[in-house]
């Protein structure tokens, strides 16, 4: 597969100022002040190829609009090689710009004082798009997006959904190769998420434009990304897909159950060897029982259940937040990269640097 | 970072000026009131020197040269007072810089759009008053029409510097955040230097020295000078090559700013 982007030993360090509380440590911060080191991405490598869509997810403060800046080029990293498109991106270059879009989060695109026709005529003619790609691009999205109210309408008027289907396609104006979505999703009402997480994946696979979004609401990444690169203080966590991480992190299924009516006001029925088949209660409601338990003791503790005549038994995959939780909250130890350095390995010139 | 060699975008710098132009006529009220309070002191200034010079001369000057002179300077001034410079700090400090960097342009474009745009909106108000108050007050020495192939380019070097020395002072926010302070004393050596206070003829000894050497004559007292016929050739040849060292100087200062820091800012992030 053709390489989108190629991440070698990302790094970024901020130098970031800092003192103690109090008056007597602000006057003599401005005598000597002191700084700190915040490492906030610390060696990451990974590649995407054309066309695919990867979720990049990990805790507040873990290092993923880091990456993304510097993959746009609005950060220029402390150390380490990047390659999007054939270009280094903190190089900047206009052609490189023109390829690429970036839906940050809490920064926006429009002119609060023009309407949405405007701000995506000036885009067009910032990027130098013909008039008639544009007139078909504004139509296309126009379509998709249901922007057709919108467009003589002034930005500042707009609601939060509105403007974020307006941000979308100004990202969008000049069909760019490579698209960062940085929160695209965030403050909107369920119903506008769907819509614009179908609006992404058919995007994705009409143009076959490399995605990669940062979301902190997993529904984003579990419908749009069948690979997801976990960053965790910076570090790279887990890179591959989506469900090998619930394998990796939380390797525990939930079976559920009904208890026999004999058992119901009575003493709990006792389960077989419990803390040998390390099954934990986590739920309890009237009859029904929720336990967790390790993938090698489903059998087992499933078998003895079906002698204890319960009913309506069912085995399933945790939810993916839970999964992510634990992620977060615990992190993920010795996890192989034995993926990426493949990838890497393959993208690399004879003498080791990357293309 | 290789910012040197970025073509011109032209049709992307027309469309920020249409930008910046659609924005500031939704507010025209907000900047006709600018416009006219940055008339008020070169008005106020003329009455001074008129009430002074009363039915005589100060430095040559009498009371219809003074008129001229404000008259005209109240023009120069509007057309080469830069204001993109109070909102790059801002933008810069408040992150707003990162969404002009991820465009295929320079950030100058978006300054060079906006002033464009405010003289596009201002200009016509400002030209109605001028001629108002020329009427009124009797413009009183006539204009070379022969100047006038001096007087426009020396115009268009004054806007060029004052903008891009008033450019160079804001991206300093890569580095201090907020800027407010040193342009302020940017417009304090203008309005003492640059003949707002007093024809710079008129300015006492180290003043007067300092106005010939330094930038800010060139930027707004020299053209209208020109235009209003207070200077010899000489004097003329000698203020262009000042100009043009000053502007050359201040834009190599440019770069170099722009260089660092942009680099400084995309090392600490936006």
């Amino acid at each position: 597969m053709e390489h989108s982007i190629v991440v070698e030993s990302l790094k970024k360090i901020y130098r970031t100022a800092e003192r103690d509380t109090g008056i007597l440590p602000a006057v003599k911060s401005l005598l000597r002040p002191s700084f700190t080191e915040v490492t906030a991405v610390d060696g990451i490598s990974f590649a995407l190829g054309q066309g695919e869509m990867v979720g990049f997810i990990g805790p507040n403060g873990a290092g993923k609009t880091t990456t993304l800046k510097m993959l746009s080029g609005l950060l220029f990293p402390t150390s380490g090689n990047i390659l999007a498109a054939g270009f280094k991106p903190w190089e900047r270059k206009p052609s490189y710009l023109k390829r690429i879009g970036f839906l940050m989060g809490n920064k926006s695109q429009l002119t609060w004082d023009n309407t949405i026709g405007d701000s995506f005529f000036i885009l067009k003619e910032i990027y130098g798009v013909n008039d008639l790609e544009y007139k078909r691009r504004l139509e296309e999205l126009t379509g998709l997006l249901e922007l057709e109210s919108l467009l003589n309408r002034l930005a500042r008027t707009l609601s939060l959904g509105e403007r974020a289907r307006c941000e979308l396609a100004s990202v969008l104006i000049h069909n760019p190769d490579i698209l960062y979505l940085d929160e695209p999703t965030l403050g909107l009402d369920v119903s506008m998420q769907l819509r614009l997480r179908e609006f992404i994946r058919e995007y994705n696979r009409k143009y076959g434009t490399t995605v990669i979004i940062t979301s902190h609401y997993m529904s984003d990444i579990v419908s749009l990304c069948p690979r997801v690169i976990l960053i965790n203080k910076g570090k790279l966590s887990y890179d591959g897909a989506l469900s090998g991480l619930g394998d990796k992190v939380a390797p525990f299924r939930l079976i559920k159950f009904r208890l026999p009516a004999s058992q119901l006001g009575g003493a709990e029925m006792p389960m077989p060897e419990q803390a040998a088949l390390e099954a934990e209660l986590i739920d309890s409601l009237d009859s029904e029982r929720t336990y967790r338990v390790r993938k090698e003791h489903i059998l087992p503790f499933a078998a003895y259940l079906l002698e204890k005549s319960i009913t309506d038994l069912t085995i399933e995959d945790p939810p993916m937040e839970a999964v992510i939780d634990e992620v977060y909250r615990k992190g993920i130890a010795d996890m192989p990269h034995d993926e990426t350095e493949q990838v890497l390995q393959a993208s690399a010139k004879p003498d080791g640097r990357l293309a | 970072m290789k910012a040197d060699f970025i073509p011109l975008n032209l049709r992307g710098g027309m469309a920020l000026v249409r930008k910046s132009l659609f924005s500031f006529t939704a507010s025209r009220g907000f900047f006709w009131t600018l416009a006219v309070s940055w008339m008020m002191a070169p008005l106020i200034l003329m009455f001074v020197w008129v009430a002074a010079a009363g039915n005589g001369t100060i430095g040559g000057l009498g009371k219809s040269r003074f008129i001229s002179y404000y008259l005209c300077l109240m023009l120069v001034n509007q057309l080469t007072y830069p204001t993109s410079h109070w909102t790059i700090g801002d933008n810069i400090r408040l992150g707003t810089l990162s969404t002009w960097l991820m465009r295929p342009l320079p950030i100058i474009y978006e300054a060079v759009a906006s002033d464009m745009a405010l003289k596009v909106v201002c200009m016509p108000l400002v030209l109605i008053l001028t001629a108002v108050l020329a009427v009124f007050l009797g413009f009183g020495t006539g204009i070379d029409p022969g100047l006038m192939p001096v007087f426009i380019p020396v115009l268009l070097l004054a806007c060029v510097l004052r903008f891009i020395l008033a450019y160079t002072l804001s991206l300093s926010a890569m580095w201090t955040q907020k800027t407010d302070s040193l342009l302020s004393v940017n417009d304090i050596l203008v309005f003492l230097l640059a003949g707002q206070a007093a024809p710079t003829g008129l300015l006492p000894g180290i003043l007067r020295t300092a106005s010939e050497y330094l930038p800010f004559r060139y930027m707004l007292g020299f053209p209208v000078e020109i235009v209003t016929g207070m200077l010899t050739n000489r004097q003329i040849l000698t203020g262009l090559l000042v100009q043009t060292i000053w502007l050359f100087g201040i834009f190599v200062v440019q770069r170099s700013v722009y260089r660092r820091g942009i680099k400084r800012f995309t090392a600490a992030g936006g």
